[in-house]
């Protein structure tokens, strides 16, 4: 378990002093896939650095399986690191070094004798798919094969840790799939905790289990990628959000309600898991004398769980109006009305 | 065949001579160069471990040396070099001029080498639990590798010319040749001689430099 407690952390650049993270806090349980998402500046790095001690924290601390990593002198700092592999945006490959070189650099850190270097390395490029290609240099890989690489080398040394940097914002949306599918995997198979730093939502909702949004070094929401997708509370989330889900009426229909002479009530619902199975709507029409007009729906599968926003326009009495969102209350479904 | 006006004996031996100058400075200089310049990156602000006295120290100790033109360092330095070597004179004692002449410069080239590693190897150095030494040995010196042959390629050259002036405290070798039998007694196609000796050695020098730091990249 990770749990970072209330870190302050400030750099001074150019003589001013920049207040990378305010009073954080986040727990992240082992097995878990969080997604740190935010704008550049936002300090989500900053506090990815703070988990393995590249960063320390002016204020507050970080623990690590129920110590204090601020406790932990140089030399075991050293061999905590060596428990947590970190990937990045760049790859930060050793340009002069095969493959094969980059991969074992950790292992003869650990001073690990030569044939486990052999076995253990061959082992990590078939797992990472890059089998037969341990001769080459960098400058003879793509992106994606360069990331593997750093996948590889970070996995070496068996960690419980994976951090990793803005792992897949320099690669192609083709390549970045494949590379969250390998992240997935690892999280799967080998059960290690992945903390992931992004400015791109898609990556989140691919493959996190768990999601904090930073804005100005504060995490303004965090929770289960489920709950903060489906129900975003701050705008900065909103607009995270609604680029992979959209939830807003097209212009054109919003000045066609403009003309609306009835009396109507119009209503975001958001469905999820079982509800959205349920045939609400029908429901509804069947028991109130009201009339239903869906202007707006998507669907999202997020985490096996199905997400339904749906945008309809209630037109009826008040007393019906009112019925149906008594109705909506009593079913679970999550409304809000929307204004025009 | 053109009569050059020394014997033979006298042209192998200033090509020795050279080259035991050159490559005795060089091998020296280069030792103490690395020294210097992994010190002054290490300690340099946004080194390892920034030491801003030792920066400034060796650094302008760096610069300090590299303003003395070699023909005043050579003469300059005497009583260093009978203190080292015990004399004033002849090839050996070229050495230590030679040597003080080289480690500066190969440290300022050395130092250029390292800062074109990318920094994103340190963190990344780091995150792998290596302690400072080994962010030394299994990544700056691996990344500057391939430049820091051509460093030495560009200071082999340097050394070679400086060796030229070596003759002035009875050193020797091609360059003095040149200067003495060459254009002191006006023997033309000696200083031809001599100069396409010089320009061979640097095409050599260069093209071994080029392919050692292609091998290094692993091009």
């Amino acid at each position: 378990m990770i749990k970072i407690s209330h870190v302050s952390k400030s750099f001074v650049s150019d003589a001013q002093k920049v207040k990378a993270l305010r009073d954080v806090s986040l727990t992240i349980e082992k097995g878990q896939i969080w997604g740190i998402i935010g704008f550049s500046g936002a300090g989500k790095s900053t506090l990815l650095r703070m988990v393995n001690a590249l960063e320390v924290p002016d204020q507050g601390f970080v623990e690590l399986d129920g110590r204090k990593l601020a406790d932990y002198p140089e030399k075991e700092l050293r061999s905590v690191r060596k428990r947590i592999g970190m990937i990045f945006q760049q790859f930060n490959l050793l340009e002069s070094r095969t493959v094969y070189e980059n991969i074992a650099i950790p292992l003869r850190l650990n001073h690990t004798p030569a044939e486990q270097i052999a076995a253990r390395v061959e082992e990590l490029l078939a797992f990472v798919e890059l089998e037969g290609r341990k001769d080459a240099y960098p400058w003879q890989l793509s992106g994606g094969q360069k990331q593997r690489v750093g996948i590889a080398r970070s996995l070496a040394t068996n960690p419980e840790i994976l951090l990793c940097d803005e792992a897949t914002s320099a690669l192609d949306p083709d390549t970045t799939e494949s590379i969250l599918q390998l992240l997935a995997q690892i999280n799967q198979k080998l059960g290690i905790t992945i903390i992931l730093v992004t400015h791109q939502i898609q990556v989140v909702q691919r493959i996190c289990n768990r999601v904090a949004v930073m804005e100005n070094g504060q995490i303004v929401e965090q929770g289960s990628v489920l709950d903060v997708f489906g129900n975003p509370q701050q705008p900065i989330t909103q607009r995270f959000v609604r680029t992979v889900i959209p939830d807003e009426l097209p212009e054109s229909l919003v000045a066609d309600l403009q003309q609306e002479k009835r009396e109507y009530k119009l209503l975001k619902l958001r469905f999820q898991g079982e509800v959205a199975k349920e045939n609400i709507l029908y429901n509804i029409n069947r028991r109130i004398p009201v009339e239903s007009s869906v202007l707006f729906a998507a669907v999202t599968e997020l985490q096996q769980v199905i997400l339904g926003i749906f945008i309809v326009k209630f037109i009826g009495p008040a007393k019906s109006l009112a019925a149906t969102t008594e109705y909506l209350d009593r079913h679970n479904v999550v409304w809000q009305e929307v204004a025009v | 065949m053109i009569n050059l006006g020394v014997s033979p004996e006298q042209l192998v031996l200033s090509a020795e001579q050279t080259l035991y100058m050159v490559f005795v400075a060089l091998a020296i200089g280069t030792v103490l160069a690395l020294l210097i310049a992994v010190t002054l990156v290490v300690s340099r602000q946004q080194g390892l471990i920034p030491n801003r006295r030792i920066y400034v120290l060796l650094n302008s100790l760096v610069n300090t040396i590299r303003s003395v033109p070699f023909i005043i360092l050579l003469v300059f330095i005497l009583p260093l070099t009978k203190l080292i070597v015990g004399t004033r004179i002849g090839t050996t004692a070229a050495l230590v001029p030679l040597v003080v002449f080289i480690t500066p410069y190969l440290a300022r080239l050395f130092e250029n080498s390292f800062l074109e590693v990318n920094p994103g190897i340190f963190e990344t150095a780091k995150s792998m639990g290596a302690s400072y030494w080994e962010t030394i040995w299994y990544f700056l010196l691996p990344e500057a590798k391939a430049s820091l042959i051509l460093s030495v390629t560009t200071g082999t050259i340097g050394l070679l010319g400086a060796t030229a002036m070596a003759g002035a405290i009875g050193a020797g070798g091609v360059g003095d040749l040149a200067l003495t039998y060459g254009y002191e007694r006006m023997n033309f196609p000696l200083m031809l001689f001599t100069v396409i000796v010089l320009v061979v050695f640097v095409q050599l020098i260069q093209s071994a430099g080029n392919f050692f730091a292609a091998k290094a990249r692993g091009h």
